[in-house]
């Protein structure tokens, strides 16, 4: 839908992401030096915790390395704030059309009995003040105030093509049923109804703040899709009704007996032949040390990210095999191999 | 590893930057309000028309690049090229 900010909110959110991509050549710097000062990156172990304790120091002792944290810091922890603040600048102009988006072809169906898992209660994901749940139109303030304007920027445009190129592999024709799980406010969800428009779509998440701002996304654009609370390890649904399980960026929030646990589930839900497509971020095997310590240091370390690690160090087919799958790859995209996707086939009944 | 971004020696940096951005900030401050002060008593403007006012593309486009350069000449007094 249309809106348009008011100048502080809209000069605060562009200085906020600004500050952030702006700051980026104290990374290159910062790194060269520390070549220059002797780190061998082809000496550096493989294990992030190693990493830390020996690259970790030697840059933090560099003051444009300091300096870069200082903004790295400021921009995570003050981005959910101004992000709620510009909205809330709008919100007498805007509220009466975002009212109007609850009813249309889309469903949600709240969960009246949720036990929310704690790695999720509560919990301020990537240090966004407010969490997913802190804001009466929080869905609406992450989709479109963070994500489009803060983050996709820092992506070089690109945020909404890699999320749509994880729905264009999923190796299914025509697929009558797909659930997308994590939907958050409804970005990958658009990304495969995009891909597969014949299809079914059904979207869960634990927040009924983001499903809501994904119904309205839907209604407005006269999409069907059938939205409900629930958690991927339980998703409250029948047995062997879905074609295609998929979801984007959620497995790095969760630790990996989670993760373990949705798989399990997946399989509960899919039909037999169906497959699981996971699409998230770069495994640490697909880095090099160095560059691994940098996702590691950026990220589990300081990007409020705890299950970062977990996730980038688990080998994501085994774990699908596992849990029961037949068959599973875990493979990077293209040349840079980001995102990572994870696609894993149930057994057919003849298996 | 350490949990503070700046240490004692980080400080004079910081109050170069400090100065560096006050000085930018009130420049833009008092050419807002000459600005608005100006257009307001001349009867093109009522009290809120900057506030509602939406900035077309080439608006954008400069002040993007004005933008850019507040940050940059902050960044350049924390982290200087030739330091």
């Amino acid at each position: 839908m249309d809106y348009a900010l008011r100048q502080r909110g809209r000069a605060a959110i562009d200085f906020l992401s600004d500050l952030r991509s702006r700051s980026d050549y104290l990374e290159q710097r910062t790194d060269q030096r520390a070549f220059d000062a002797g780190l061998d990156k082809a000496a550096l172990p493989d294990d992030p915790a190693q990493l830390q304790t020996i690259v970790a120091p030697l840059l933090e002792a560099d003051p444009e390395f300091r300096i870069l944290r200082m903004c790295r810091d400021w921009t995570l922890e003050q981005h959910g704030q101004i992000a709620m603040e510009a909205f809330d600048e709008i919100r007498t102009d805007i509220e009466p059309a975002l009212h109007a988006l609850n009813s249309g072809p889309a469903t949600l169906r709240y969960a009246s009995d949720l036990e929310a898992p704690a790695y999720w209660d509560g919990f301020e994901f990537h240090k966004s003040a407010g969490g997913w749940e802190g804001h009466d139109f929080m869905g609406f303030v992450h989709g479109e105030l963070i994500h489009r304007r803060m983050v996709n920027p820092n992506f070089a445009g690109m945020i909404y093509a890699l999320r749509k190129s994880v729905a264009e592999s999923i190796p299914v024709r025509n697929p009558a049923r797909i659930l997308e799980v994590g939907c958050c406010s409804g970005q990958y969800t658009q990304g495969v109804a995009e891909v597969f428009p014949d299809s079914e779509i059904w979207a869960c998440d634990l927040s009924a703040r983001q499903l809501e701002q994904a119904q309205r996304y839907a209604n407005e654009h006269g999409l069907g899709w059938k939205l409900f609370q629930a958690a991927g390890e339980d998703l409250g649904v029948d047995d062997s009704i879905f074609d295609v399980v998929t979801s984007y960026a959620m497995f790095h929030e969760l630790p990996i007996s989670a993760s373990s646990a949705n798989l399990r589930e997946y399989l509960r839900v899919l039909k037999p032949g169906g497959y699981a497509v996971i699409g998230d971020v770069k495994a640490y095997h697909a880095y090099a040390p160095y560059e691994r310590w940098k996702a590691d240091y950026w990220n589990q370390m300081h990007g409020g990210d705890p299950f970062w690690r977990e996730y980038a160090a688990t080998n994501l087919a085994q774990l699908a095999l596992e849990a029961g799958f037949a068959a599973a790859e875990w493979h990077g995209m293209g040349e840079r191999q980001y995102p990572f996707v994870l696609i894993a086939r149930k057994g057919a009944a003849h298996d | 590893m350490t949990d503070s971004n700046l240490r004692p020696e980080d400080i004079d940096k910081l109050g170069q930057a400090l100065l560096t951005l006050t000085s930018e900030l009130w420049i833009a401050k008092d050419r807002v309000r000459m600005l608005e002060a100006a257009l307001v008593n001349a009867g093109v403007l009522g009290a809120d028309a900057v506030s509602l006012l939406q900035p077309d593309t080439a608006l954008l486009t400069e002040l993007a690049a004005e933008r850019a350069r507040l940050i940059d000449t902050v960044l350049a007094s924390l982290a200087p090229a030739d330091d």
